[in-house]
């Protein structure tokens, strides 16, 4: 399965499925002028599982779904003058990943028995969040290896 | 906060109270169900009111909702979401010390905010400070604090790496607007839709409400509440430790705070006083760090944090604005009086703007405005405050007040001129006219009978004898005799030159006459005139043309 759009592409392995979106801009209220309008920046969302339709942009919604084996990744993209700020000095998607550094507190929500990763880049002049989300600690060495040949497959292109 | 390491939430324990405190407890566990504490049967009372307020058929139906109606979803410790600050924060809807804003997310169609857009700002534990993860200890939301080691990075990216999240704020003003650390980038989690707490706003909450969180509720400048919202003429206020919230549906929520708001309420009867309701929020003048609040009829001004704050009402603030404000050259303003018909007078560093009784808005200065007031109220020569701006007539400065004028001697002197002579003076012309300006303030003569204006070129006279104006010989000659104190009197004329040439004026008791030649001729009452009769007799003393007058002759 092949994702792509917005200068990002990803060619899934098998067992995954993914999408990508961006948010919603929000209308500004009756009567009143929008004085900055948002950045609606896409976020890339890919799981081992079946991905609910409503789904928060860092997977509420769906890591609740998430049986032992499954794993969730979500590629989210910053608004270009954050590239190269202190929180996304480090450079490239990293595609090894430590599991070690995978941990049950590094969640948005804390489900136990899940594990997190979450790391904070910049590539291509463009600044991005990866989110990983494991159903299992216990398995997450297993489970580290199928998140790494997942990114192996994303391609982020430069912005024109 | 303190120091921890365990990464697994702690539930808060409960202390050992007093006799009374168990009574109700028992009470409690009576009412309530066993195993509950008095705080937490408070707790579940408070919350089970909120729920009534916020839906009362569905408590009444399910009443095991009522957690769920006030917190919503995910509120126990074990459900893996962040605690809101409100809860562990005493009451503040802010970030607490040790952590800072480092991300947002959106839900959109809030019922929290109207139906529009609400944020949940995360604040996360700060690189230096260190803290524990527990369990927060609120009504119903018993959320996670400084658990979750995550970050939604849309804040404050100059600050590296990830740590827990503290706790979490709720606006429904954009989190850019909120916080200039935070940038656009919009995140969304319609998820958490139904995430609250009891400390804040329900889903039955007012535009005050609303607006009190978003500026941090007790963490905010307006302190904690003093008062319940109440409904006042087109709109609605609620009071604060430190100021109100102000609310009408066309200017939407505006929180005055500090010395302003003291000011308006307790020196300007607040929204039932000359100000109406406030149209704006403090905000900068643009000079020395002064700040304004502008309302339906005038503004509060205050230069500095250490003065009084000065109102300015109505056209004078209208007046004000057009000349530049605070940055215009009158400066801030220093002190207003009112008088009970409306008008109003404010000084400025720079001068001062004058209305009395709707007439139009006088500009004076400092100068001219002391002037008029330098005497006692009993002295005909204080004229109150001014009634038109200040104009030039031969060269010299005259402003006309309530009851006289303010002008300059001829040496620069400001001094005011009641309207008894002033009047007159004006009318001849003022510093342009016969006699020329002032030389000093008038003085009373004749045991009172009259007060006298010294001219450069003449004696404006006014008393029982009408007003005079003596000018040249006659008046050299008037001076010689005395003047008004002297055996002459009054004049009961002015200076006129009649045909052929000679100059004379009338007096109470006599007459002076200046022949072609210059000769001097001082005539004074035979014995059983009176001055009456002299007055209406012609200044040579001859026969008497009753009827005529010294002005007759004239023209």
């Amino acid at each position: 399965m092949q994702v792509r759009g917005f200068g990002i592409r990803a060619d899934l392995p098998r067992g995954w499925e993914g999408a990508l979106r961006t948010a919603a801009p929000e209308p500004p209220a009756p009567g009143e002028a929008r004085t900055l309008s948002v950045e609606t920046h896409p976020v890339l969302h890919a799981g081992t599982f079946p991905l609910p339709v409503d789904r928060g942009d860092f997977g509420s919604g769906a890591v609740e779904t998430m049986r032992e084996g499954d794993t969730f990744v979500a590629l989210l993209e910053y608004g270009p003058q954050e590239a190269d700020t202190p929180l996304f000095e480090a450079q490239g998607l990293p595609r090894r990943l430590d599991p070690r550094r995978f941990s049950g507190s590094s969640l948005q929500r804390v489900i136990p028995g899940q594990a997190g990763y979450q790391a904070f880049f910049t590539e291509a002049g463009r600044a991005f969040c990866l989110y990983v989300v494991l159903g299992a600690e216990e398995d997450k060495l297993v489970q580290v290896r199928r998140v790494e040949q997942m990114l192996a497959s994303i391609v982020i292109e430069p912005t024109t | 906060m303190s120091t921890a390491t365990n990464p697994q939430p702690t539930a808060p324990t409960e202390t050992d109270a007093p006799m009374s405190v168990r009574l109700v407890d028992r009470l409690g566990r009576a009412l309530a169900g066993s195993g509950l504490t008095r705080r937490r049967f408070l707790s579940r009372v408070a919350v089970v009111g909120a729920a009534v307020v916020v839906d009362p058929i569905r408590y009444a139906i399910k009443p095991g909702s009522a957690y769920a109606q006030v917190c919503g979803d995910g509120a126990s410790c074990t459900s893996g979401w962040t605690a809101f600050c409100c809860t562990v924060n005493a009451g503040a809807n802010t970030c607490p010390p040790g952590s800072y804003v480092a991300g947002w997310w959106r839900i959109d169609d809030s019922p929290f905010c109207f139906g529009a857009a609400r944020y949940v700002i995360d604040c996360n534990r700060s690189p230096n400070a260190t803290c524990s993860c527990r369990c927060a200890d609120g009504a119903c939301d018993k959320r996670r604090v400084c658990c979750n080691n995550f970050r939604y990075g849309q804040c404050n990216t100059q600050i590296r790496g990830v740590t827990e999240v503290v706790c979490r704020v709720v606006t429904c003003t954009a989190p850019w607007v909120w916080d200039r650390a935070c940038s656009t980038t919009v995140r969304v989690d319609n998820r958490t839709r139904s995430h609250n707490a009891s400390c804040l706003p329900g889903r039955d909450a007012t535009r005050i409400d609303i607006k009190y969180q978003d500026m941090g509720m007790r963490g905010s400048i307006l302190g904690a509440p003093v008062g319940s919202e109440r409904a006042s003429g087109p709109g609605r206020y609620r009071r604060y430790e430190n100021g109100t919230i102000y609310y009408r549906s066309s200017t939407g929520a505006l929180a005055v705070h500090g010395s302003i708001d003291q000011h308006y309420r307790e020196r300007m009867d607040g929204i039932n006083g000359a100000l109406g309701y406030p149209t704006s929020e403090p905000q900068g003048t643009g000079v020395s760090g002064g700040l304004q609040v502008r309302y339906d009829r005038g503004t509060i001004y205050r230069a500095s944090s250490s003065v009084t704050p000065v109102a300015v009402t109505g056209a004078v603030d209208t007046e004000y604005r057009s000349r530049g404000g605070p940055s215009g050259s009158l400066g801030y303003p220093t002190s207003r009086t009112a008088r009970s018909d409306g008008s109003q007078l404010v000084r400025f560093t720079g001068g001062a703007l004058v209305q009395v009784a709707g007439g139009p808005v006088a500009a004076v200065t400092l100068t001219f405005l002391e002037a008029g007031s330098r005497y006692p109220t009993s002295d005909p020569d204080h004229v109150g405050w001014p009634i038109a701006d200040v104009i030039t007539v031969g060269g010299q400065q005259v402003q006309r007040f309530e009851r006289g004028i303010v002008t300059r001697t001829a040496g620069g002197t400001a001094f005011g001129i009641g309207s008894d002579l002033a009047d007159p003076y004006l009318e001849l012309g003022g510093a342009a006219g016969t006699g020329g300006a002032p030389l000093r303030r008038a003085t009373f003569v004749a045991g009172g009978r009259a007060r006298v204006l010294h001219l450069e070129r003449g004696m404006l006279v006014a008393g029982r004898t009408g007003t005079r104006l003596l000018t040249g010989e006659v008046l050299d000659a008037y001076e010689a005799e005395g003047g008004p104190d002297g055996r002459l009197g009054l004049p009961t004329s002015s200076s006129v030159t009649v045909r052929g040439g000679q100059q004379r004026a009338s007096f109470e008791r006599g007459a002076i006459v200046i022949g072609t030649d210059g000769g001097v001729q001082v005539l004074t009452t035979r014995s059983g005139a009176t001055p009456d009769d002299l007055a209406t007799s012609t200044p040579t003393g001859g026969a008497r043309r009753r009827g005529r007058t010294p002005g007759d002759v004239a023209r």
